[in-house]
């Protein structure tokens, strides 16, 4: 329920920027009889409405995922945006060398309490921040079980 | 008999020996694409069109390779949904109902080939559809002027929003985000920046590629992350692999009407290959009554979703190619690849563009008996594929859609706009908005803005002008039910007389909500709300075991489908 009605009220804000937006629009000393802003102002009226339909009418509550997946997805975002950056000064080898490492070590694979993990000591403090160590590849047979997460 | 010579003409351009080389690769990839899950059609084509730009290739042959991966999807994604129970793709769903049953009764190579073959019928009749209706249709719009093509994008966004969500207002809230976006740049007719913010990246506006690849591809990657990797399908065994000639001729009928019913689902605006195999699977199954063994492993009912679903796509190619406007997901990001490519859709281009239109075409067909060959014999090839462990794919998914956009636009900062665009995918996704009337609005925005700039200086701004004519009319007058009627639907289905049509909290959790499309499709169509349920909940219930557990997961992240509310994780039927 709340979760619509924030993003309702997030739409709703957004479209009243929008129309703001819109009508600082500059018109040029040439135009046709509808101008550069009316399409725009029409699209924002639009986007309020529906906005106010989801604070009126919200839906249930999506499943969010717990919070090591909001880490390994935070801690993605942050590679992916470094991926970007890097990759006109480092060049495409380097980068996505460096990315594809970092990839390994934003970990989707939870560890299963009790699980044969072998690296169990040394990965503990890994595990809280949901880091994988080293490259999934080095894994052992052991623990290629532990990686799908849960036999 | 200008059809054939046109046809001619198409084979003449579409059968050169590098462009049937594209055909063999294309249709290799899409049908890999298409059996992992997680990857579709839309994602899997909208990766590879930034590719297929860095090749090099020119407009005929990145349109081969493109349809060819296109056509391969939709090709692949049975596989999964018969070996594994989950769906590669979204139009896939509909064939795990009988295919997985059939596969655990150890006709899995049944399953496979029959299937195969019915994808061959659906896309092969479809493509003749094609070239069929794609004429004649094109003929009707060439009397379309600004103030109809301005309704009829309209009536694409509500149509579109009908089908998309179940949330009229988060559709069209969908809409007026894609439309909001493509505002922002250089205004084309004043020359007046609008939603810059001073920002000189900003002022070309949003590449819609990159839209596409970071809605589709990167908060795919996003998915993944969140589902933890439980997604791999090793250990999977087929068995020999024989054609069932007894079966094959059993369900030619079905085949048929599965096409029929596919192809004008595919045509319609909005409607999309998924309900196309929906529509298919369910009227067979009224059609044959009880006479059928449907949800315990019948041939026909992998017959029919997979001949509706690969005839919704050659179906969906036709509003495409003659209007512009596309009735799918997959022909919204094909659509993006013809407007990269500088061609503009539409009537003209059957006029202007006959070698594009007809080797198009020709290729459909091409690709078609490529697939055919490929995914009855070879079968088992795509099966070894599927056991490529996601943490190795999505990295490589990843990777591809960076260099392909960067090697397309040469911009750190159209990539940073495509993590973002990945994020917002993200939320969109979980909040049960869809994206396909995102990108739909981002790639037809300033199309429509500029019809209806046209028609009011046409008219000199006269706002009725835009009602003045049959067509517009007729598509104002469409639109209007198109949007409206989904929310009576809802309503309605809310409190059926019968009881909730649908399934208990306890039950398998793969089963859509009493608000969701199909069942508002379902409804729609007349059918008993009732069989939905029992269709749906014929879906195997043992008791959740490790690997149904896995299953579950890899759903999750596998459903790879804007258009299917995410499966709710049943609270207590799996602890």
């Amino acid at each position: 329920m709340s979760n619509d009605r924030i993003f309702g009220l997030v739409v709703v804000l957004g479209a009243l920027a929008f129309i703001a937006g819109a009508l600082s629009i500059q018109s040029s000393f040439l135009t046709d009889p509808v101008g550069p802003k009316a399409f725009p102002l029409m699209i924002g009226a639009a986007a309020v409405l529906c906005g106010l339909v989801m604070l009126l009418k919200p839906d249930e509550n999506p499943e969010w995922p717990d919070a090591r997946a909001w880490l390994s997805m935070a801690a993605a975002t942050l590679l992916l945006v470094g991926y970007a950056y890097a990759l006109s000064p480092l060049g495409f080898l380097l980068s996505t060398a460096l990315a594809a490492g970092g990839d390994q070590l934003v970990d989707p694979a939870p560890r299963t309490a009790g699980g044969a993990d072998w690296h169990g000591t040394v990965g503990a403090a890994f595990r809280r921040l949901q880091i994988r160590p080293w490259p999934g590849i080095v894994r052992p047979a052991t623990g290629a079980a532990g990686l799908r997460g849960d036999s | 008999m200008e059809i054939l010579s046109n046809l001619a003409m198409g084979f003449g351009v579409a059968l050169t020996p590098f462009t049937l080389f594209l055909a063999v690769v294309g249709c290799f990839l899409g049908t890999i694409i298409g059996a992992l899950p997680g990857l579709g059609p839309s994602n899997g084509v909208a990766i590879l069109i930034p590719l297929a730009f860095s090749l090099g290739l020119d407009a005929t042959q990145a349109l081969v390779l493109l349809t060819s991966v296109y056509y391969g999807t939709m090709y692949g994604g049975r596989i999964s949904s018969i070996l594994l129970n989950i769906p590669g793709d979204e139009p896939a769903m509909m064939t795990t109902l009988d295919g997985y049953p059939m596969a655990k009764q150890g006709r899995a190579g049944d399953a496979l080939v029959i299937s195969g073959v019915a994808s061959f019928v659906g896309a092969f009749i479809a493509t003749i559809g094609l070239v069929i209706i794609g004429p004649l249709l094109a003929r009707i719009a060439y009397k379309f002027g600004p103030a109809e093509y301005f309704a009829l994008y309209l009536l694409a966004f509500m149509t579109l929003g009908g089908v998309a969500s179940k949330n009229q207002a988060k559709a069209a809230f969908a809409a007026c985000l894609g439309l909001g976006i493509a505002m922002i740049g250089m205004d084309n007719s004043t020359g007046m920046p609008r939603f810059t913010g001073g920002n000189l990246h900003l002022m070309d506006g949003v590449d819609f590629l990159v839209a596409i690849v970071g809605l589709f591809a990167i908060a795919e990657v996003f998915f993944f992350i969140e589902s933890h990797g439980k997604n791999s399908a090793i250990g999977v065994k087929l068995g020999k692999v024989t054609i069932p000639w007894a079966d094959l001729k059993a369900t030619t009928g079905t085949m048929l009407r599965g096409t029929g019913i596919g192809f004008v689902a595919g045509v319609l605006p909005g409607a999309g290959a998924s309900l196309g195999s929906f529509m298919a699977y369910m009227a067979e199954k009224s059609f044959i009554g009880s006479k059928g063994n449907f949800g315990k492993g019948d041939p026909r009912g992998v017959a029919a979703p997979e001949a509706g679903n690969n005839a919704a796509a050659g179906g969906a190619m036709i509003p495409m190619l003659t209007l512009g406007v596309p009735g799918s997901g997959t022909t919204a990001v094909m659509l993006a690849l013809l407007m990269t490519l500088n061609i503009t859709p539409g009537p003209l281009l059957f006029a202007e563009q006959p070698e594009i239109v007809w080797g198009l075409i020709a290729s459909l067909f091409i690709a078609n008996i490529v697939l055919l060959v490929m995914n009855v014999p070879l079968v088992k090839l795509f099966v070894k594929v599927l056991m490529v462990p996601p943490w190795v794919l999505m990295p490589l998914v990843t990777m591809v859609s960076f260099v392909g956009i960067y090697s397309l636009t040469g911009s750190y900062f159209d990539l940073l706009l495509m993590v973002g665009f990945g994020v917002l995918g993200y939320f969109l996704r979980k909040l049960d908005v869809p994206t396909v009337p995102v990108i739909l609005g981002i790639l037809l925005g300033i199309q429509m803005e500029d019809n209806l700039r046209r028609a009011m200086v046409i008219s000199d701004g006269d706002w009725p002008f835009l009602f003045s004519s049959p067509i517009s009319i007729g598509l104002w007058i469409a639109a209007i039910p198109g949007f409206v009627a989904p929310i009576f639907l809802r309503s309605v289905l809310k409190t059926p007389v019968g009881g909730r049509p649908v399934h208990g909290p306890g039950e398998e959790r793969r089963q859509c909500r009493p608000a969701c499309w199909c069942h508002r499709a379902f409804w729609a169509l007349g059918f008993d709300r009732n069989a939905l349920a029992r269709g749906v909940a014929l879906r195997p219930t043992s008791s959740p075991s490790t690997a149904d557990r896995r299953t579950a997961g890899r759903f999750r992240w596998g459903r790879g489908s804007r258009n299917i509310p995410a499966p709710r994780p049943a609270r207590n039927g799996a602890t």
